[in-house]
């Protein structure tokens, strides 16, 4: 069993010169949009989770997932239908592109 | 592909709002070479120079709109593999830090974006993709193909010198 935390990246912000504090963070990579964002670690409600990607989700892909219409592609599956050239992206936000099959 | 290194030395971002074109010299974007291109952004370090206190507001962001006819890199920015072998791509990512439009920060609240904000008075802000987790960039149109790490509204700017390391697909 893999853990959801493995994919992970590390944020640093070393002010100290400045007279400043030393924060790292733990940063998370969104399977649905391949944005980036800053945990709170000090968050106590649960982080978003798709069960199709077994991969956390950021708050707003997770909210776009909630819809009723909603139909699932990750970022991945995403990359491969551009890639192909099976369709491009014409629009719409990362959480919901605007797809234009060709 | 390749990683490559994409830095930009003792530059000074200017606080600009989301959805405001970006000056010259005041970001540093990069954008597919295709529509069809694949960017991996994994690593992006920031170190400050100003000489007094200087809370300057970066982030790593998409665009909303895409920069029109991007100026090509001169020095002392600079692109370039990280290996030494490194064969030449079909089509190279754009990279860049003027251009005739400059790009402009979404503000899509769904929009995924990094907040990298530091004091540019010896302050230094590093940010490492786990293996596999990049910030990743699809095409080279609105709102997937193009980001930037420029400064928000606010703060008081100051010079940094900044990286990224990136690997197209």
């Amino acid at each position: 069993m893999t853990s959801l935390n493995k994919d992970n990246g590390w944020l640093m912000i070393d002010n100290r010169a400045a007279g400043g504090k030393l924060l790292e963070n733990h940063t998370m990579s969104c399977s649905h949009c391949g944005g980036v964002v800053v945990l709170n670690p000090q968050r106590i409600r649960a982080r978003a989770y798709c069960r199709s990607c077994d991969h956390y989700i950021c708050d707003d892909c997770a909210n776009v997932a909630s819809q009723a219409t909603y139909k699932h592609m990750s970022f991945a599956e995403l990359s491969d239908k551009v890639r192909s050239g099976k369709c491009v992206i014409i629009g719409g936000t990362p959480s919901s592109p605007i797809l234009k099959e060709l | 592909m390749a990683k490559r290194i994409f830095q930009f030395t003792n530059w000074t971002p200017t606080a600009t709002a989301d959805t405001t074109a970006m000056a010259n010299d005041t970001y540093m974007a990069i954008k597919g070479g295709s529509g069809t291109q694949l960017i991996e952004v994994q690593e992006i370090m920031a170190s400050g120079f100003a000489s007094s206190s200087a809370p300057t507001i970066l982030q790593f962001a998409r665009h909303s709109t895409v920069a029109t006819t991007p100026t090509a890199l001169a020095a002392p920015a600079s692109d370039g593999p990280m290996h030494p072998s490194t064969a030449p791509l079909a089509a190279p990512p754009v990279t860049f830090r003027a251009a005739a439009a400059g790009g402009q920060r979404s503000a899509v609240v769904t929009d995924g974006r990094l907040n990298m904000g530091l004091n540019v008075f010896g302050g230094i802000v590093r940010w490492v993709a786990a293996q596999g987790a990049p910030f990743s960039l699809l095409g080279n149109t609105a709102s997937l193909g193009e980001a930037s790490l420029s400064s928000f509204t606010g703060g008081t700017v100051g010079a940094i010198s900044a990286h990224i390391i990136y690997e197209p697909y």
